[in-house]
């Protein structure tokens, strides 16, 4: 939409929050064009920062009166464009809303706006309790995004992911409506649309305040790295581990390239020369872990292990970790520029999955750098290249490993997200009637297409039956969408 | 020649209003609907695939769980679920978001489905998650299908995670009659870092316990760390803690742990047993011979703001009071406007389901 | 030093928008918004760098503090510093200041950088804080500084002693301290009186023609020396961005820490609350070195405070040009402070203790404020 056009809207955002709290000059909106992914850029029309769910709502009305779409955004660190604004729409910020709302200790709930971080809801609830899902930018990521990208994180084998720990929201609709859904208590009655909430990537509600289990930390934590000659050797001390039936905390894998960029940032003492690194983390009783542990380590040798490392305390645990979750940011010492994917597959096709990359990297020229989680097959290989003109090679490579998950019965995504860099996969994983289904429950929420348009479904579709008076939709006019 | 699946879809599309039916375990459940046509599951009995290496095994939903559980038994693992009712199918236990004491540390359905199919009133059938236990690709349409009593669709095919399976168990015991001593061991037991398989608190005659079930080779020696009275062989104790969640006319509680004492007074008041798993916060009240629908509405009185959900009972009592507890607001409407997209004709268990779904 | 645009643009290209810089960012803390974070920043100094300029995108990177900590945050190593060094020449070089703006910029380097000018005004200081809470107080009679003082025993080295502006101005005291411990390690210090300044503060706020010219009196000045050694953070962060100086900087502390003590430490028995300075912690990376020397001092405690990342608001004239951001982190640093029950706070930089002092003042608790040499000379004094 073009500024003039906007002016009403900006006019109404202005007073809903204030004026401080409304951007419309180019250059203030250039910052807001990407979240993590920097290879898609859109400037929005307008940002606008509302400062509690009171001005969540005025704002959200006031798009719905203008039909002007719009994006929540948190921290704008997703990996999948899901912040992406819609071309002269508006980016609803959450970063003002930081504040924890409530710590109820005895009963293990936590309740947040949703522009606090990740970390900080551990933060708040330690030394005694945690909150597992902890994905590699916890630091800055917010909740708000955390809930739209059901983020999971290393630990999230054994611990489980956002949906598992997000017992109630209070969102607001895409027609300015509050909603609760959920509340303090488990196991409530009624349709789990809270449960659709996580997960959908903003694109069913804004979320003004979020209610978190917390759990206590374990007895025991027990850290080891182990550093193998290939991936496979690692790979095989993975399979070791969990056919015996251990469920460790985490369990993560670095190749190569990876310990290269990273090691300089952590400091972890990783060898450079090692052909994977794996990390495994026991936690729970001091009893079992100290039983499972060694189990591990003689998993570990037994694979062919160079090297078993354990950490010797908290300070060495934190080294280890810092190397695993700096990685992909580390990436950009050792490559000019990077696409990080996201791809899910059985924990057993691994082997197969991993020969099958390197074999696509050789195919292409461009190296491949492998990070992941393998106790559950979430994959994060980054693509690296050099020259500017490699980059629509690199995003082909980066699709072809997408479609080696699917070929080996995976994902496309286990933990980044859909959003715009994936929506034209999502035909590969899903047939027609499954999208069908998924836009039923999001013209549910949704009917007027508003809340965060242009993400997840491969091609724009509209609602049918909207209340109120019918406005074709522009789309809709220009012949290029179906009415549904 | 159409897959089960289809076939069922196909007779959403051509027929009239069905009821869905598993094993008929919670037939008594839900607002009482006369005049519908039965559907059955039965036919959709196979184990698809099992892959123990991946933990992940999918399922139709007419697989009645325990034939199930003996198939992952053989690979040592189990599907984290014990709700009451050996006959139940999984669909139905999927449906009705069933589950036991295993609970307190795995979760309900929603956190052990990780795929389902979906049959639906247009004649087609929906697949959503997956085969792999992280994924986020789409959206998350199996949390909708658990807890949805089959309102939405007829679930037929589920793909579920699944855990090793313990080996040796010992389960702790401490027994107290005063709701508030109870309430204070739960909240405590909760919060120490004890990795229980579960945690349940049990209610019977003015008399009251703690049940905390370990697993593993150290089993009995956690459980002993934590009470002096330790059964080794407990299997009978957790048989019936998940009979105690069936009965003539049963309320389900959805409180916070530290509600427990508040719920056990209530459960005393009303000459009701209880069992619950502690620390989640979720109690089954068993009301007995004569209590009908004004002790539910007094118990929904008296424990408000929880949800007080009522499942096995009488089709008076079901018809006379709202089964389900959920009050009108932005939410319900919301959920009539999920239902008007899935069943815009109300094929699917019409009337069921809270707020006249 | 100044940077071509190819170098720039492939020093922006580092920054691969994770956003890890955010929450060490304390104007993104402050305000929230993109504009205000060195993510969003660097979007903005590409702007700049594209051709195009607006007071919207001036005054966001004015409100950098220039703290760093998202140097020391960023896991892609993207120089930060050197972007938004580069961005605020251009901006002297391409941008109008309105009137006000101009007058009391130069004001402020009419002043600051001339340390008799600086002297001249220290008769006043007893009332100068009515005035202007970020006077400091008076500092006591000091001797001036020998040009040169002897090491004490086998010479380890000879250093040079850069005196400072505002250092030699207001904290004499803190300058006879540090050449005579470095002298009683074994060093051999001489203290020549130019120059008037090593030019950080020009360095950092886009004066870049005038901070060339100091580096270059600085080299003459040391041009005889093996090391060149300040007890300032801003200067040593300064120098150690001209090629030619670099190698031969070292702050103080850093110096005192790379070799075994020499002369005996006595007892200083005072709880004290060490205080990064963003121009040594985040800047040059030094953080244990300070630390080191002020636990090897007997009974000494020596107290962490929360928040050690986050800059105290003096950040060079930045609590002049932006007073009341500067005012809001110096509140909360003091407070921090003040929470490890300290006797006495140690800082490694002018700027710092000038505001530390003023926030303690504010919230009625003025503890005294030194210079981690000041606690060294007096263990090793007596």
């Amino acid at each position: 939409m073009a500024a003039a056009e906007l002016a009403p809207l900006v006019a109404r955002l202005r007073a809903a929050v204030g004026d401080a709290h409304v951007v419309t000059h180019r250059h203030q909106l250039r910052t807001y064009e990407s979240d993590g992914l920097l290879q898609y850029a859109v400037t929005p029309g307008a940002v606008v920062l509302p400062g509690s769910a009171d001005e969540v709502r005025a704002v959200v009305r006031a798009c719905f009166e203008a039909g002007v779409p719009f994006v929540a955004r948190g921290a704008g660190s997703g990996l999948s464009g899901g912040a992406l604004p819609v071309a002269g729409g508006v980016v609803i910020a959450l970063s003002r809303m930081r504040r924890i709302l409530e710590v109820d200790l005895p009963n293990q709930r936590v309740v947040v706006e949703p522009g606090v971080t990740n970390l900080e809801v551990s933060r708040a609830v330690a030394p005694t309790h945690f909150y597992p899902p902890d994905p590699s930018s916890q630091v800055v990521c917010t909740i708000g995004g955390n809930v739209a990208e059901n983020a999971g994180g290393a630990h999230c084998l054994k611990y489980g992911f956002t949906t598992t720990y997000v017992t109630g929201a209070e969102a607001v609709l895409s027609d300015g409506t509050a909603v609760s859904l959920g509340g303090a208590e488990a196991d409530r009655p009624g349709y789990d649309l809270l449960g659709t909430l996580v997960g959908s990537e903003g694109t069913l509600a804004v979320v003004t305040r979020v209610t978190l289990r917390v759990v206590p930390v374990p007895e025991s934590i027990r850290t080891l790295v182990a550093f193998f000659a290939t991936p496979q050797a690692a790979g095989e001390a993975v399979s070791a581990i969990v056919s015996a039936g251990v469920v460790p905390g985490a369990i993560e894998m670095m190749d190569n390239l990876a310990i290269r960029a990273a090691e300089p940032v952590a400091h972890a003492g990783f060898p450079l020369d090692a052909g994977a690194a794996l990390l495994v983390e026991l936690d729970g009783s001091r009893a079992e872990v100290e039983r499972r542990f060694a189990d591990v380590e003689r998993f570990c040798a037994a694979a062919g292990a160079g090297e078993v490392r354990v950490a010797r305390h908290e300070a060495e645990r934190a080294r280890f970790w810092k190397a695993r979750k700096a990685a992909f940011a580390a990436m950009g010492r050792i490559a000019h520029a990077y696409l990080v994917q996201d791809g899910v597959i059985p924990r057993t096709r691994l082997p197969e999955v991993l020969a099958r990359i390197q074999s696509l990297a050789g195919e292409y020229g461009l190296r491949v750098a492998n990070v992941f989680h393998a106790g559950d097959g979430n994959l994060h290989p980054l693509v690296c290249y050099d020259a500017p003109e490699d980059a629509a090679r690199a995003a082909e490579l980066s699709a072809r490993i997408l479609d080696a998950c699917l070929e080996a019965g995976g994902s496309i995504t286990g933990e980044h997200g859909v959003g715009h860099d994936k929506k034209a996969h999502m035909p590969k994983q899903f047939a027609e009637a499954d999208l069908a289904a998924f836009q039923k429950l999001r013209c549910a929420f949704d009917p007027h297409g508003l809340a965060n348009p242009g993400k997840v479904m491969p091609t724009p579709r509209l609602c049918g039956e909207v209340p109120g008076r019918y406005r074709p939709h522009p789309l809709e006019e220009a012949g290029l969408a179906e009415r549904f | 020649m159409p897959s089960a699946s289809e076939a069922i879809a196909e007779r959403l599309a051509s027929g009239g209003a069905v009821r869905i039916a598993g094993a008929g375990t919670k037939a008594n459940w839900g607002r009482p609907v006369d005049g519908l046509d039965p559907l059955p599951t039965a036919a959709l009995d196979r184990v698809v695939a099992h892959e123990p290496g991946d933990f992940t095994a999918v399922l139709e939903a007419g697989v009645r769980l325990a034939d199930a559980q003996a198939e992952f038994a053989r690979a040592g693992q189990m599907l984290a679920l014990d709700p009451p009712g050996d006959g139940a199918t999984i669909g139905g236990v999927v449906a009705a978001a069933d589950a036991g004491p295993l609970r307190h540390r795995y979760g309900t359905p929603r956190d052990v489905v990780i795929g389902v199919a979906l049959a639906l009133p247009d004649g087609t059938v929906a697949r959503s998650g997956g085969r792999v236990i992280k994924n986020v690709a789409g959206y998350d349409l199996p949390k909708l299908a658990c807890g949805s009593f089959g309102t939405l669709g007829v679930i037929t095919e589920v793909c579920v995670r699944l855990h090793p399976r313990p080996q040796r168990t010992a389960t702790a015991i401490l027994r107290h009659d005063d709701p508030d001593r109870l309430q204070e061991i739960a909240l405590d037991l909760s919060h120490r870092p004890l990795e229980a398989e579960a945690l349940d608190v049990r209610w019977e005659g003015g008399q009251g316990a703690l049940l905390a079930r370990f697993a593993g080779a150290a089993a009995a020696e956690r459980a002993r760390a934590v009470a002096s009275e330790v059964d080794a062989d407990d299997e009978g104790l957790w048989a019936a803690q998940r009979d105690g969640q069936r009965g003539e006319l049963v309320v389900r509680v959805s409180a916070l742990p530290a509600d427990l004492a508040r719920v056990l007074r209530a459960a005393r008041e009303h000459d009701a047993s209880a069992v619950g798993r502690a620390g989640v916060g979720t109690i089954w009240l068993s009301l007995p011979a004569g209590a009908g629908a004004p002790d539910v509405l007094a118990l929904r009185d008296r424990l408000a703001p929880r949800p007080c959900v009522v499942s096995d009972a009488p089709a008076a009592v079901r018809a006379a009071i709202d089964p389900w507890d959920v009050p009108e607001g932005p939410a319900l409407e919301l959920m009539r406007r999920v239902k008007a997209r899935f069943d815009p004709h109300g094929t699917c268990n019409p009337g069921l389901f809270a707020g006249g779904i | 030093m100044a940077l071509d645009s190819g170098e720039v643009r492939e020093l922006l290209d580092d920054c691969v928008h994770c956003g890890f810089c955010l929450p060490t960012c304390p104007t993104y803390g402050l305000w929230d918004e993109e504009m205000d974070s060195p993510r969003g920043r660097i979007v903005l100094i590409r702007t700049l760098e594209d051709g195009e300029s607006s007071p919207e995108l001036v005054e966001h990177l004015d409100r950098c503090l220039g703290c760093m900590a998202c140097v020391t945050a960023c896991p892609s190593g993207v120089r930060y510093d050197l972007l938004v060094n580069h961005a605020r020449a251009e901006i002297e070089r391409r941008h109008e200041r309105g009137r006000l703006e101009r007058l009391q910029r130069r004001a402020i380097f009419a002043l600051f950088p001339h340390p008799r000018r600086l002297r001249a005004l220290v008769p006043l200081l007893p009332i100068a804080h009515r005035v202007h809470p970020l006077a400091p107080r008076k500092p006591p009679r000091t001797p001036p500084l020998p040009a040169l003082t002897p090491a004490s025993g086998e010479r380890r080295a000879t250093v040079g002693f850069l005196q400072g502006c505002v250092q030699r101005a207001f904290f004499p005291h803190v300058n006879r301290a540090t050449v005579e411990v470095l002298a009683a390690e074994g060093y051999e210090v001489h203290a020549p009186a130019a120059p008037e300044c090593c030019g950080s503060l020009e360095l950092h706020t886009g004066e870049a023609d005038a901070a060339q010219r100091r580096a270059r009196e600085t080299e003459a000045a040391f041009a005889g020396v093996e090391l060149i050694v300040t007890n300032a953070a801003g200067c040593g962060s300064g120098l150690k961005e001209d090629a030619a100086l670099a190698p031969r900087v070292r702050d103080a502390t850093e110096l005192l820490a790379s070799a075994p003590p020499r002369a005996e430490r006595r007892p200083v028995p005072l709880r004290v609350a060490y205080h990064d300075a963003c121009h040594l912690a985040h800047a040059q990376a030094i953080r244990e070195q300070p630390r080191e020397l002020l636990r090897a001092i007997p009974q000494l405690e020596l107290l962490e405070p929360e928040g050690w990342e986050q800059c105290c608001g003096s950040a060079g004239i930045y609590n002049i040009t932006k007073p009341r951001a500067a005012a809001e982190l110096g509140r909360q640093k003091a407070q921090w402070l003040l929470a490890t029950g300290a006797e006495a706070i140690a800082a490694a930089n002018p700027g710092c203790t000038l505001q530390i002092q003023a926030h303690l003042r504010k919230l009625g608790r003025p503890l005294p404020v030194y210079h981690p040499l000041e606690l060294l000379h007096r263990s090793i004094a007596g």
